[in-house]
């Protein structure tokens, strides 16, 4: 039986939308501060940078594969450990992870990083970053479509197209520039702990077939 | 019209400060590839009203045409003996009853037909329940409500897990009430992000206040018909989001045509092409946005207020559908809101305008003087354009759009 239809007056509809919209509110508060802050918090000094190496531990290739980070400006001096942990314990594994801190986070450059392990014959299959909560990877591209550009050239991919499946969650946009030789991979606001990913970038880049010749971190506001 | 989402929900996407509000639209393209002229858009030293010429001439060009609908919908009834009388008595049946059908469609009398009620009845379902499919589809895009409202990751789970619940109550029909205080809960909480975000999100209130409207043990009814009262509310809150975002559009130009650029095509819709004509080439893409941004006002103005509310949900209907499945695609797919909300408003035997003082004038005098009643009407009706469309486009002229940079 349904019984007599009993409605929501307009007052109980207006309180508990207001009360929703309040719970709503008390969650973006407290689980999202960054937004009510007034003024961004200041980057830290250094930032964690782990690369995974499936052939870290073999003998020689840790020593190969400083060498080769050695070569790059901004990690001379950089402090480097190596950690194994998961799979990579398992006997007959070799692989684990160079857990480097970086200091010069404005000079980092993941193009110049690749290249320069590939150079000394290596590749690491992940490169994730972390330490920091807002930031952006801005690449420098010679054959990008310019904004202006309408039939001659293809322009840069929609969001949600570059990502498939869990690749690239933490994207949350990218732009380019006026000049059209700038493309800005707009990183989502990250959790303290969190870390992207750079080779799932490297993925779908590799996927658009375009590769910049420099991939820097910028961590200052726009 | 909005291409909405158009732009719309396209424009729409989607903003607390400009950069907020340039993310939120980043599913749809929208990179100013030139600037405006944004001086267009200000006050003038020297021009009339300090007013841009060809914006004043648009201006009045919508409202000679909205005034030219009011018009003929306060003077419908003259048209229908005519049309009952002159042209329905010399016809017979299927014929006479499919014009007498249409004639009835478009001057928003209830349609006596079992297919139309039948359609009716299909449309409240669907505006009832497809509003949870769009949910799910936000849940697990990391988004809130609609795709181009990106939730933070730190919250993003909490209000994902929200959504999936309110979906569910919407498709088991379960404390609808509750329902709408969330749907329209959420949608204050939007404006935390920027009154232009709300503003893009209106037509999800539509379904809020249905939900709010229906009774709490919903889930043991049929919900097939919308009532008199609902129709009037949902009718008039989704003209005003169109209404809202047509001068959003203005206010936000860059934005507006930033769409256009990346999507050229939009740019040749007639009835804007028809608001354009006689303007300053150099001016092309300014009067491209004041013209596309008063045809939303100017539809969104008649169906807020109720008149020919049918027509102009049909044409929402069929420019939406044309949005999310030719011109923008899937990442459009929120546009099941305002289409689920036009098919219940449009398919409803319970429209009337919120001009029925005019209309009972009108029907008072018609045993005297034509020429008064018809002068009654032409004046009502270049009153209630002008009034729609003129102090609003001149106060936005002294609109500070710096936080928009």
């Amino acid at each position: 039986m349904t019984g007599r239809l009993r409605f929501a007056t307009p007052t109980l509809v207006l309180v508990m939308s207001i009360a929703w919209m309040a719970l709503c509110f008390g969650i973006d508060y407290t689980f999202n501060p960054q937004l009510w802050a007034g003024a961004p918090p200041a980057p830290p000094t250094s930032v964690p940078l782990s690369l995974h190496f499936h052939h870290l531990r073999c003998k020689g290739c840790e020593d190969e594969i400083r060498k080769a980070l050695g070569t790059l400006p901004w990690l001379q001096g950089a402090t480097m450990s190596v950690r194994a942990s998961g799979d990579d314990t398992a006997a007959g594994n070799f692989a684990g992870w160079l857990d480097i801190s970086v200091q010069n986070i404005p000079q980092i450059d993941f193009i110049a990083l690749d290249q320069a392990l590939r150079q000394e014959g290596f590749v690491a299959s992940q490169i994730e970053l972390g330490g920091l909560r807002h930031f952006r990877l801005e690449g420098k591209a010679r054959h990008l479509c310019s904004p202006t550009a309408k039939d001659d050239c293809e322009p840069l991919p929609d969001v949600g197209t570059v990502r498939r499946g869990e690749r690239l969650k933490w994207l949350d946009s990218l732009t380019t520039d006026a000049s059209g030789s700038t493309i800005i991979f707009h990183v989502r606001y990250q959790d303290p702990n969190q870390r992207i990913d750079v080779k799932e970038l490297f993925a779908a880049m590799d996927d658009y077939g375009m590769l910049p010749y420099s991939l820097n971190v910028i961590a200052t506001a726009e | 019209m909005k291409a909405r989402l158009r732009f719309s929900l396209v424009s729409t996407l989607v903003v607390l400060l400009p950069r907020l509000a340039a993310a939120h639209e980043r599913f749809v393209k929208h990179d100013l590839k030139k600037p405006m002229q944004d001086a267009f858009f200000m006050q003038q030293d020297g021009k009339p009203f300090g007013m841009d010429p060809n914006m004043i001439q648009i201006g009045l060009l919508v409202t000679l045409v909205l005034a030219a609908f009011f018009v003929f919908f306060f003077l419908r009834e003259g048209l229908d003996e005519f049309l009952r009388y002159k042209i329905l008595a010399p016809l017979r049946g299927a014929v006479q009853r499919f014009v007498h059908n249409l004639a009835c469609f478009i001057m928003d009398k209830p349609v006596r037909n079992k297919w139309f009620y039948a359609a009716g009845e299909w449309s409240v379902i669907m505006f009832l329940r497809s509003p949870a499919l769009v949910l799910m589809y936000s849940a697990t895009n990391d988004s809130l409500v609609m795709p181009s409202y990106p939730l933070e990751p730190s919250s993003a789970v909490i209000f994902k897990f929200i959504q999936v619940l309110l979906a569910i109550l919407i498709l088991t029909q379960t404390l609808l009430p509750l329902c709408g205080a969330l749907v329209i809960g959420t949608w204050l909480y939007t404006f935390r992000w920027g009154p232009l975000v709300a503003i893009d999100a209106i037509p999800v209130v539509t379904a809020g206040i249905l939900y709010a409207m229906s009774p709490w043990q919903s889930h043991k009814l049929a919900i097939t018909r919308m009532n008199a009262q609902q129709t009037r509310v949902i009718r008039f809150v989704f003209g005003l989001g169109f209404f809202v975002l047509g001068w959003a559009k203005i206010y936000n130009h860059d934005l507006t045509v930033g769409v256009a650029d990346n999507y050229p095509w939009i740019m040749n819709d007639p009835m804007v092409g028809f608001f354009k004509i006689g303007t300053d080439a150099a001016f092309q893409r300014e009067t491209w946005v004041m013209s596309f941004a008063l045809a939303e006002v100017m539809s969104g103005f008649m169906m807020m207020m109720g008149v020919f509310t049918r027509l102009w949900g049909t044409i929402m209907i069929i420019m939406f559908t044309k949005l999310t499945l030719v011109d923008f695609g899937w990442d459009e797919i929120p546009h099941l809101y305002p289409i689920g909300a036009a098919l219940a408003v449009v398919t409803s035997n319970h429209l009337r305008s919120e001009f029925g003082i005019v209309e009972r004038i009108e029907r008072a005098w018609r045993s005297g003087s034509p020429a008064m009643r018809w002068g009654m009407v032409a004046v009502s009706s270049a009153v209630i354009a002008f009034l729609a469309v003129m102090p609003i486009m001149y106060l936005l002229t002294f609109t500070d759009r710096a936080y928009l940079r």
